[in-house]
């Protein structure tokens, strides 16, 4: 029964984030965002590739739901490039909880992306994957704090 | 991604059916689901796929015990709704042996080997590191703290955390009553002779006593001696030497009998020295043929 084990829960378990992206829409359609039934399916997909590859196992409702009520009112984001954007952003989410050794929570890490995503990477997933968020594990790591203001001690 | 893989396939050894398996399955994921977010305090939905295993054997572990010990059956195994309960009646089981655990190391505390050795000393330690960090909630699989010194007759592997633990510290225990039986100056002597430097290295104290109280047992020679001498050693072959393997066997139960009679051993003791004997066959049968049993029986070098 072993081998049928993972793939059985993984399969009830993308049938309810089917469900739960259907619901969610809902809620982003009033930012005019919204996702397709091919692209819920493809966003579920890559939900478990990305907890596959990051060697990561998730129980109950997972972040996806999370991440997209959390950013979809960036205005950064636009109907065209909506789901892109949130695939980037569930894969940055796994890697960077691995590379933070889990010291930061699902909340402050989604948190921190939403305010850089938002802020000083005026929406560019590059900037918030390839500084951002290296530099929040790697003070993570080393216990620094994150210095989140600019030269006048502004915050973003 | 590593396979989850539950190990209750079988209840108090009755396989489960395959619809009982799969109703266990469901409620044992919904547990790790629950345990997982104890554990991480509600703080991240995920977790890496290691600590969702060890998680998951902690969980299997403590509801084996459970069931071993009878805090519940199988049938309100299969039957519960919730594993919840049932996994804190393990729990309770498991806080039991861990008490019992302590009072093992105490009594080898009290009955030392009384013999030098660094990795007896250093498993002691050890032990006392296991009871500190020993985590029945998360991890009660799991063996934390060194064990190093090894044992006789070795726990098998197949036993997890605080069973491991109690099953060694009762085997120490037997070993450290039968060696005290003897004088120590014998015992190290003896001890010598198999290794020169029997205090620093990764040696069993108990084995050499042992076979040689057997093999003095054979000869009917007086066991608490300890020396087997070179005489002795040609007499033994030629007594054995026309023994079958049934005869050897025999004879070597009823010398252990007669060590275990002598010292006035417990049953579990006997058991343990019986098994020792029982381990000297083969090697008896392999030496026999040369004619010499100097690497069975040992004779003092100083």
């Amino acid at each position: 029964m072993g081998k049928e084990f993972l793939p059985a829960l993984i399969e009830w378990q993308k049938q309810q984030t089917i469900s739960e992206l259907r619901e969610c829409n809902q809620f982003t359609k009033k930012y005019g965002l919204s996702l397709t039934e091919q692209q819920i399916i493809d966003v579920t997909e890559r939900r478990f590739a990305a907890l596959r590859d990051t060697g990561r196992i998730e129980f109950g409702q997972g972040i996806l739901t999370r991440l997209l009520k959390a950013f979809c009112n960036s205005p950064y984001i636009m109907q065209d490039d909506y789901e892109e954007t949130i695939l980037v952003l569930q894969d940055c989410f796994y890697y960077f909880k691995n590379e933070s050794e889990d010291r930061i929570s699902d909340d402050e890490l989604m948190e921190f992306m939403k305010n850089r995503f938002d802020g000083i990477c005026q929406g560019s997933l590059e900037y918030l994957a390839g500084t951002s968020l290296e530099e929040l594990c790697r003070n993570t790591r080393y216990g620094y704090e994150v210095d989140e203001t600019d030269i006048y001690g502004r915050g973003f | 991604m590593n396979d989850l893989t539950p190990i209750i396939y079988t209840v108090n050894d009755k396989p489960l059916l395959e619809e009982e398996q799969l109703t266990l399955q469901g409620k044992l994921w919904q547990l790790l689901a629950r345990q997982t977010d104890y554990y991480t305090m509600g703080c991240s939905s995920s977790v890496r796929v290691e600590m969702a295993e060890e998680l998951y054997h902690s969980l299997l572990f403590t509801l084996q015990e459970g069931l071993k010990y009878g805090a519940f059956d199988r049938t309100q195994l299969l039957a519960a709704k919730d594993l919840e309960l049932l996994l804190r009646e393990g729990r309770e089981v498991i806080e039991k042996q861990v008490e019992a655990g302590k009072r093992l190391w105490m009594q080898i505390q009290q009955n030392p080997a009384g013999i030098n050795n660094i990795s007896y000393d250093d498993t002691l330690k050890g032990l006392v590191e296991f009871f500190k960090r020993y985590d029945i909630r998360y991890f009660a699989h799991q063996i934390p703290g060194d064990i190093d010194y090894q044992l006789g007759h070795h726990v098998p592997d197949e036993l997890l955390g605080i069973e491991y633990v109690n099953t060694y510290l009762r085997r120490l225990l037997i070993e450290n009553s039968f060696i005290r039986c003897f004088e120590t100056d014998k015992v190290v002597r003896l001890l010598q002779s198999s290794c020169p430097d029997y205090c620093g290295q990764l040696i069993n104290l108990y084995e050499p006593v042992a076979i040689n109280a057997i093999g003095l047992a054979l000869l009917n020679e007086d066991i608490y001696a300890l020396n087997i001498t070179a005489e002795m050693k040609e007499s033994l072959v030629s007594s054995l030497q026309g023994c079958d393997k049934d005869c050897l066997s025999r004879l070597l139960a009823q010398s252990a009998e007669k060590v275990s009679s002598l010292l006035k051993a417990g049953a579990p003791a006997a058991d343990y020295l019986n098994q020792t004997a029982a381990e000297l066959l083969p090697r008896i049968e392999l030496l026999l043929p040369t004619g010499h049993l100097d690497g069975v029986f040992l004779t003092f070098s100083v």
